[in-house]
């Protein structure tokens, strides 16, 4: 079997986890950045970046799941194919 | 010809020559002090000489000690990655001759990012820490979550680049093409202490890699992986290139991800019970089919049949040769915005 072929759906899922992961940051500049609320203290302002820390981690954490996905299939994939 | 071109060829042709020259004394010095490694992935199983990372430490150290002789305006960025290197391979060498536990290694190459923050802190219009460019968006101004995430810069690709250091020419060839594509985002993007350093790397890699290539006649040994990984992590920081230095490292976080979250943590390549693959005695390798098995790249490639060693390093460098396309792509987004 020849490289290409061998390693075409890796490649793949490598691809997307690059798009997806350039999708993430996107989203993440143009959704969680803009997020201010009222600044009344010190308090809020720690409020103001815990929550973007939680919501850019959520974020990853859903990237992460996905990539975790496409191998998972990759692997139950081949198993059924080639075993 | 620019002066920095010039700069950038001396510290590659320096760096080549070097590395050249004392990995072929290196063969003989190791072989003959039995510092040798065991390739089980060949029926004879013979013993390689390791520790040939040494030729790769000293080749880019005098590559970019050249650079800096010709330039001191670039001595603070050259010299901050020079104390990440050289820090990440004491950590190879310790980890070569008395066998680190995987838990302290992670622990001592995390560590290893301390100089980018004292040279940041010493020279702060030098080198400025929390202001990466990403692709569609431009500067990005980052208090809290980049120095959160700066302790695993060095460590994520150190142990990256380690843990796929596992078949002939793997960890040689893919960093080569990668130290290569860093270069040429580098000179894209305009950071020429970065491509300078690029350029050191390159010359040394590939001087390496033709002996370590299948047939491996020498292995980088921890000194190798740690530092090469380590030097990655630096070179992506300090020229300001994290997004492409990510994309470079794709094959080696997906290799390091899955085969971690397989294995549920942290594990020395002796600890772990379930081997993602086998040798056959003709030398074909395959790949064990359990799900519970380690998601390595190698157990990945194999699941659609066994290969020989050699083709499966052609997988290998297939893979890392589109990850640098695609670095190549984000540095050329990264002048583009929304």
């Amino acid at each position: 079997m020849r490289a290409w072929k061998r390693s075409f759906e890796l490649i793949v899922i490598m691809v997307i986890a690059w798009v997806t992961m350039l999708i993430a940051i996107i989203a993440a500049d143009q959704l969680i950045v803009p997020i201010r609320f009222p600044r009344t203290g010190y308090f809020m302002v720690l409020i103001e970046a815990i929550v973007k820390l939680l919501l850019a981690g959520l974020i990853a954490l859903a990237w992460l799941l996905l990539w975790i996905y496409m191998v998972e299939w990759y692997k139950k994939w081949t198993a059924r194919k080639f075993a | 010809m620019p002066y920095w071109w010039a700069a950038c060829f001396a510290a590659f042709l320096a760096s080549f020559i070097c590395t050249f020259v004392l990995v072929r004394f290196l063969i003989d010095f190791f072989s003959r002090r039995g510092i040798v490694g065991i390739d089980v992935h060949k029926p004879n199983r013979p013993a390689i000489p390791e520790m040939g990372g040494v030729g790769v430490v000293v080749g880019v150290s005098l590559g970019i000690l050249i650079a800096v002789a010709m330039n001191f305006d670039w001595l603070v960025k050259l010299f901050a990655f020079l104390c990440v290197f050289w820090l990440a391979s004491i950590i190879g060498v310790i980890d070569d001759l008395f066998v680190l536990r995987a838990k302290i290694k992670t622990l001592l190459t995390v560590l290893a990012f301390i100089p980018i923050i004292v040279f940041a802190l010493l020279f702060p219009s030098e080198i400025v820490l929390g202001r990466p460019v990403l692709p569609f968006i431009g500067r990005l101004r980052l208090t809290i979550v980049y120095w959160l995430l700066l302790p695993f810069a060095i460590a994520v690709p150190s142990n990256a680049v380690n843990m796929m250091d596992v078949f002939n020419g793997v960890m040689s060839g893919c960093t080569c093409m990668a130290s290569l594509a860093l270069l040429i985002a580098s000179i894209i993007l305009g950071r020429i202490e970065a491509a300078v350093i690029c350029s050191s790397l390159f010359g040394s890699l590939l001087a390496f890699y033709y002996y370590n290539r299948y047939p491996a006649r020498i292995f980088s040994g921890d000194v190798g992986s740690l530092s090469i990984g380590a030097a990655i992590g630096a070179v992506s920081i300090i020229g300001g290139l994290e997004v492409v230095g990510v994309t470079v490292l794709m094959p080696f976080i997906m290799n390091a991800f899955h085969s971690l979250r397989s294995l549920g943590g942290l594990l020395e390549r002796r600890e772990i019970s379930v081997r993602p693959i086998s040798v056959g005695a003709n030398g074909v390798l395959k790949a064990n089919l359990s799900m519970e098995a380690p998601s390595t790249l190698a157990n990945l490639f194999l699941r659609k049949g066994p290969a020989t060693e050699i083709e499966l390093v052609k997988c290998y460098h297939l893979m890392e040769a589109v990850s640098c396309v695609l670095a190549v792509i984000v540095a050329l987004l990264m002048g583009v915005k929304f």
